[in-house]
């Protein structure tokens, strides 16, 4: 009994604060700074709304690698990459609207799949350093993009509209003008409750992904995946092809971050042509870590907490550090501090975490081993 | 093993129809209408009346396109309606002028000479140079 009770080492409260340390953090800063920034709930709402249905998308492309197992999928940026050469192609071709929206989402397909295929054979490669390996095929990859844009659109690649085209011939601008897409997806149907405006086809389409995922986690495919995430040896003892399994979340994963990205850029209505994928990954990683999630374990509730709790912390800083520095520069590098400083901690918490319970597990076994030698002794005593 | 081929090939070949369908719907094109003097086939239409616009039931510009005068209107997919209605001391009088209009993917910008519509010229639409 006195055994049973030393086993239990880990108090909930201490573990709930552990495990959900960065929520509760952000909705500290939240309730300071939010009266602080003097902005009207209204705003603040609209402000969030904006946002939750401009990164719902791409943060949800994240969950189906946490179910096999790799991680913070920061080869999403392969993802963004494609779906901004979609983008970039349907401006040329003066294709506006939903139908360009969708075309783009179209092309963006297969160029998508085989950057999320060359990705999950390269992580595949690389088992157990998956998201330092997608970072840095992140910036690979970055490169191949940053080829094909600047030297080969317009040289290899036909494009006719000169406005988006450098001046020297080919390569394309540093920023393009989305104009005949811009928010057309979010104004669709557009509802006005109380002066907040709320796009509902976005929200329909966001939606849809969650009940899409809900749906391939049933499946003997997600099935498959959660096996894997679990335990990689006693999935190939199932029969289940292990890499291949791997190669399809990451695929499924980037071909979602591409559609992501465009329903992203829809909202704001410009591209940043070689920075807008950039810092998408980090972004996408850093809101759902806010959202209570870690790097094994991540659910949609995760990404909408996430999304919520990031941005409105973004929105309220710069005002929050105008009325009490007097400067919001200091917001803006406040945001940046941010969105590292949470990664960094959800990391170290993650591995932190992770050494307790192996300890624990450690002396669990030791304590049984120590009791069980015990009773030996005792019955041989007894004999 | 052929099954699964052939769901493959008709599945690519779908979406690759479903991507010629938006092209075409989505595609937009520039309208410039021009209230101005043309001549086709030895024909001479003069402009001597300002006309309201619309495009596809939206209003070209806030005041009525004057004689020599050109307006722009971009619309999307193939098939337009453009009406007009001639305005007389800042009045719109008589009837207005229907007339339907279908435009191919590759005429990204395109003239619609006005005195030629109002005219009853089948010529009144040719593609900007």
């Amino acid at each position: 009994m006195k055994n049973q009770d030393s086993l239990k080492t880990v108090n909930p409260v201490k573990q709930f604060f552990i495990n959900y340390a960065v929520p509760i953090l952000f909705i500290i800063m939240i309730v300071f700074a939010a009266p602080m920034s003097g902005l009207s709930p209204v705003f603040l709402i609209n402000e969030v709304m904006t946002r939750l249905t401009r990164n719902s998308f791409l943060i949800l492309s994240l969950l189906i690698p946490v179910l096999a197992g790799m991680g913070m999928n920061f080869g999403i940026v392969m993802g963004a990459m494609a779906g901004q050469i979609g983008l970039i192609l349907i401006t040329d071709w003066q294709i506006v609207g939903v139908p360009g929206i969708l075309l783009a989402m179209l092309i963006s397909t297969p160029i998508a799949i085989v950057f999320g295929y060359f990705t999950g054979i390269v992580l595949n490669k690389a088992r157990g350093r998956e998201m330092v390996t997608g970072m840095m095929l992140g910036y690979f990859m970055n490169g191949i993009y940053q080829l094909l844009v600047l030297y080969g659109m317009g040289k290899i690649i036909p494009i006719r509209d000169k406005s988006i085209l450098l001046s020297r011939g080919y390569g394309i601008r540093n920023a393009i003008s989305l104009d005949g897409i811009r928010q057309s997806l979010d104004n669709v149907i557009k509802l006005d409750i109380m002066g907040i405006q709320i796009p509902l086809v976005t929200l329909a389409v966001i939606a849809l992904n969650c009940l899409f995922i809900i749906w391939f986690r049933k499946t003997k495919l997600g099935q498959d995946m959660r096996t894997v995430g679990q335990d990689m040896e006693v999935a190939r003892m199932a029969g289940i092809d292990v890499e291949k399994t791997r190669i399809i979340s990451i695929i499924i994963s980037t071909v979602l971050a591409a559609y992501g990205m465009i329903i992203y850029l829809q909202n704001i209505g410009t591209i940043n042509t070689y920075n807008s994928h950039e810092q998408i990954g980090f972004f996408a990683v850093a809101a759902l870590l806010v959202g209570g999630a870690s790097v094994s374990r991540a659910s949609i509730l995760n990404v909408f907490i996430g999304v919520v709790l990031f941005h409105t912390v973004f929105i309220v800083s710069p005002r929050a550090g105008k009325e009490l520095i007097g400067s919001a520069q200091l917001g803006e590098y406040f945001r940046v501090f941010i969105t590292y400083g949470v990664i960094a901690f959800s990391l170290a918490l993650y591995a932190w975490r992770n050494r307790i319970e192996a300890e624990n597990e450690r002396k669990k076994a030791m304590m049984l081993r120590r009791a069980s030698l015990q009773n030996e002794a005792e019955e041989g005593g007894n004999l | 093993m052929k099954k699964k081929l052939i769901i493959r090939t008709s599945l690519i070949v779908l979406l690759i129809i479903l991507g010629i369908i938006l092209f075409v719907i989505g595609k937009q094109h520039k309208v410039l209408l021009d209230n101005r003097d043309l001549t086709i086939d030895g024909v001479t239409y003069t402009a001597e009346a300002a006309y309201e616009i619309w495009v596809d039931g939206e209003k070209v510009g806030r005041t009525a396109l004057n004689p020599g005068r050109r307006n722009v209107a971009y619309v999307v997919g193939p098939s337009h309606e453009i009406e007009l209605r001639e305005v007389k001391n800042g009045k719109p009088t008589g009837d207005s002028i229907v007339k339907k209009f279908r435009l191919s993917v590759k005429q990204s910008e395109v003239i619609i000479n006005i005195p030629a519509l109002a005219a009853g010229s089948d010529s009144f639409l040719y593609e900007a140079d």
